[in-house]
């Protein structure tokens, strides 16, 4: 130490070096630790880019890989092929969705709260299934409004896919309605039936495909 | 602040619109690579970089103030922070295999005009540094490297090279706000 270590205390001094990007790694996780808890640190940080932000210019561009924007788009906003990450549904989901998402409809019937209405259907399925969300009663309703029942030893089996989340069964769609008491049922979220064997899948993991889905969109 | 391309875009993507993001990926992603790319000399890594760098910008544009600053910069700001921190991350040894300090570092003339005066100034302060010092200061910066890192390709030892540093930044600002 034969030389004055900064003519900056040494708050600002951590904060410059932090900007400058020399900072070890225990020292920098404690700058961005501060940053967030604060304000006057991050404010130091903040002028610090500003002072040093000509620099920038020494970066020359450099023309990215084709399609990196589309990863990144895939990453943030997935909803369009598949809400979350089971393997058995996402492939289906990938293949079929699109024409079988395309027939869902949201529709405000009551105001409010909105009820939400959709209709599970899939790609060359006589089987259709409309689901009505009531969130004042926070009863879901569900019918079997087209296509046949599941034969005999088999049951239809519903399931609730919250986005980015394994699914979850809440019941079998035989005759009749089918009414689930769920307080919500939020935008992202997937219902889907699969054929199980009679009684549901033993395992309460899916074990079929899924036949008809239905993506629950915005409202 | 005058008219600002990227600001205007940032306010959209807090709006998640769509459009602004994929307008301001046009407009910011070669720059952003380049970044990325400088500071971790690895194209697969710095591929993946630059994702987490957009995926951020998307999640926090909202908290990007146009009163406050430029949005060049603070998408610079968030890209050389991840590609930093992911340079720390690596082992110890494997800073060897990032992109050497570029002694012959050059100071260009800023792409906005209306940063010039500010570049112009910087440059003009740096000049007054210790040409090694300030050559020390540019590399570490646009290179991402440690202290230590930097004291070993500029061959001194470490307190030195932080001296430097630290002597070079506070001049810096004097310099600056003189």
């Amino acid at each position: 130490m034969n030389e004055p270590a900064s003519d900056m205390p040494e708050r600002e001094a951590l904060a410059a070096e932090y900007v400058l990007g020399t900072l070890a790694l225990p020292e920098r996780l404690a700058a961005e630790a501060l940053v967030d808890s604060d304000t006057n640190f991050a404010r130091l940080v903040d002028e610090w880019r500003d002072r040093l932000s000509p620099l920038n210019a020494g970066y020359a561009p450099v023309t990215p890989p084709p399609g990196l924007l589309e990863a990144v788009e895939k990453r943030l906003f997935p909803e369009p092929e598949a809400p979350h990450r089971r393997p058995w549904l996402w492939g289906v989901l990938a293949a079929a969705a699109l024409a079988a998402l395309a027939l869902v409809t949201v529709l405000p019937t009551a105001r409010p709260p909105a009820a939400i209405v959709v209709t599970l259907t899939g790609e060359n399925q006589p089987l259709v299934i409309d689901a009505r969300f009531d969130p004042e009663a926070g009863e879901l309703t569900i019918t079997r409004s087209a296509g046949p029942a599941a034969a005999p030893g088999q049951d239809h089996e519903l399931w609730l896919i919250p986005e980015g989340e394994a699914p979850i069964s809440i019941g079998l769609v035989r005759e009749g309605d089918l009414t689930i008491p769920i307080a919500t049922l939020p935008a992202g979220t997937t219902l889907a039936v699969t054929l199980e064997a009679e009684g549901g899948a033993p395992t309460g993991a899916a074990t079929g495909t899924p036949l008809v889905s239905a993506l629950i969109g915005g409202s | 602040m005058t008219a600002d391309p990227i600001a205007e875009l940032l306010a959209g993507v807090a709006r998640a619109d769509r459009e602004c993001f994929r307008r301001l990926y046009s407009e910011t992603g070669g720059k952003l690579f380049g970044v990325c790319l400088r500071i971790l000399g690895n194209r697969s890594e710095a591929e993946d970089a630059l994702k987490e760098v957009f995926a951020r910008a998307w999640q926090d544009a909202r908290r990007f103030d146009a009163s406050k600053g430029d949005g060049m910069v603070w998408l610079v700001a968030i890209a050389r922070d991840h590609a930093i921190d992911r340079l720390r991350a690596r082992p110890a040894r494997a800073t060897d295999g990032a992109a050497p300090p570029d002694r012959a570092e050059v100071l260009p003339d800023s792409e906005a005009p209306a940063a010039k005066g500010a570049a112009r100034r910087l440059a003009d302060c740096l000049e007054l540094i210790d040409p090694a010092r300030s050559a020390a200061l540019r590399s570490a910066y646009l290179s991402g490297l440690s202290t230590e890192a930097l004291a070993h390709h500029h061959d001194v030892p470490l307190d030195t090279m932080r001296s430097w540093l630290r002597q070079g930044l506070a001049k810096l600002k004097e310099c600056m706000e003189a």
